[in-house]
């Protein structure tokens, strides 16, 4: 009995611990998708990238237009 | 002065006086590459054609606009236009330039003879962390506690020292960024204070200087920049038009 | 187009990086100055005001996140103070940048780097990254007390 108020007990809290931060996870990335800061930290990764030539100026102008995108579609 | 065109979308760069002669080898970002103003009083918008086969929005596209206005600001004032600016041509005269004229050659004349900077500063991970590590007995145990657990066993006290070395990071910024800040102000005319992204982040601030304290300024922050090497790295851009100094109205 | 950043300015301590602005801008710093700052068409009409004010750009607040703050966790663990030895936590993220003359890669980058490799793997086929809809918050709803 005591296994079974065990059981039904125990899962609650992690599970809804999971469930909250996986929320949050959640709520957050969609606002970090387009947080202006975010973009440009990302766009200062790719600028270092094409200086190490992790990169190759294609690659990185891909990205930048696409993260350019990201950055106009929130302005709107 | 080229006629009104029904439907001739022109893009704007920025305001000058009227009497501006604009530096040769400008750039635009339209199929023409060709940059020129259009007069009314005495101000101007710089302006050129646009791509109309896309949208704005391009690298090139955003690169050309700082580039020109950036090119403008060598030889004088500028007021900035937020990326993208389009008009229909007729218009940069009837509603742009017309109705505010006097409110532009003010704001012109405010900037005359200033450049803008902008410093940005972030500290050096390790060193910070060492700081704050050797500050904070809390922090300092709880990273003891984490090390000696398996990784899933310790993902809440990890997320939970995290959390405590971000919050140590803004305060200490709060402090030294605001510290920066105050022994350049007396070079300035102005200052904006931008929003900071990440926790690492001690600085981002722009100052609008007199061209005749440049020189001073910039040696105000590489003296600063000396003080803090190994702790924050400091970076300065600049000189470049006054875009954080330029109300949106 | 690389970009042109010297150290030394004035002084010549080297101390600061120098970016002239211009041509020679990073994306990023284009891309700061341009798009939230500046005069606006729209609004134009409405100016009233004359002379150079203190203004604060951009409200919005940004919160940091649980990745954030396992990052720091991550990079504090992996300092090396006063002991040797100690877990090797397996790492978190594999920096694109290795360590070098140039400094350490700033620990927040990382995981941007790690995005960057990402997205070239993803590539053509599908540009989405977009955060999925949120039928998980309704099911967690109904699950709390």
């Amino acid at each position: 009995m005591g296994l079974v108020t065990g059981l039904l007990g125990l899962p609650l809290l992690p599970v809804r611990g999971v469930m909250w931060l996986a929320e949050q996870v959640l709520e957050q990335a969609e606002e970090q998708y387009y947080d202006p800061a975010r973009i440009r930290a990302q766009l200062e990764q790719v600028d270092e990238a094409r200086r190490t030539g992790e990169l190759s100026e294609e690659e990185c102008a891909e990205i930048e237009n696409e993260l350019l995108q990201r950055l106009m579609h929130r302005r709107g | 002065m080229s006629p009104v065109e029904a439907e001739s979308p022109t893009y704007v760069y920025g305001l000058v006086k009227a009497d501006s002669v604009l530096p040769d080898g400008l750039t635009g970002l339209g199929p023409s590459g060709r940059v020129s103003m259009i007069a009314h009083g005495r101000v101007a918008a710089v302006v050129s054609d646009v791509p109309l086969d896309r949208p704005l929005g391009l690298r090139g596209d955003l690169v050309a606009h700082e580039t020109v206005l950036d090119s403008l600001a060598t030889e004088g004032a500028v007021v900035p236009m937020r990326f993208p600016a389009v008009v229909e041509e007729h218009a940069v005269v009837d509603e742009l330039l017309v109705p505010n004229e006097d409110h532009f050659e003010a704001l012109l004349d405010s900037l005359e003879g200033r450049a803008q900077f902008t410093l940005t500063g972030r500290y050096e991970q390790d060193a910070v962390l060492r700081e704050v590590l050797e500050g904070d007995e809390e922090i300092r145990a709880l990273r003891e506690k984490v090390r000696e657990l398996s990784e899933d066993a310790s993902y809440y006290d990890r997320v939970r020292l995290g959390e405590l070395i971000v919050r140590a990071l803004e305060q200490r910024r709060e402090t030294e960024g605001a510290d920066i800040v105050e022994r350049l102000e007396p070079f300035a005319v102005a200052t904006v204070s931008n929003q900071l992204g990440a926790p690492e982040d001690v600085v981002n601030v722009a100052f609008l200087v007199e061209r005749d304290r440049q020189e001073e300024f910039e040696n105000a922050v590489e003296g600063i920049g000396e003080e803090l090497v190994g702790r924050v790295r400091l970076r300065l851009l600049g000189p470049v038009a006054p875009y954080d100094f330029v109300p949106e109205a | 187009m690389s970009v042109v950043t010297q150290r030394g300015g004035g002084g010549g301590g080297g101390y600061v990086e120098r970016a002239p602005g211009g041509g020679s801008s990073s994306l990023a710093d284009v891309v700061a100055l341009i798009l939230d700052k500046g005069l606006v068409i729209d609004v134009f009409v409405r100016v009233s005001l004359v002379g150079i004010e203190i203004l604060t750009i951009d409200a919005r607040v940004v919160v940091a996140s649980v990745d954030t703050y396992l990052r720091f966790a991550e990079a504090t663990n992996r300092l090396d103070l006063y002991e040797k030895g100690g877990k090797d936590l397996p790492g978190l993220v594999q920096g694109i940048t290795e360590g070098g003359a140039k400094g350490k890669t700033s620990g927040v980058l990382e995981a941007a780097a790690e995005k960057v490799n990402d997205m070239l793997a993803s590539g053509r086929e599908q540009r989405s990254e977009e955060p999925r809809r949120r039928p998980v918050r309704q099911r967690a709803r109904e699950n709390e007390e």
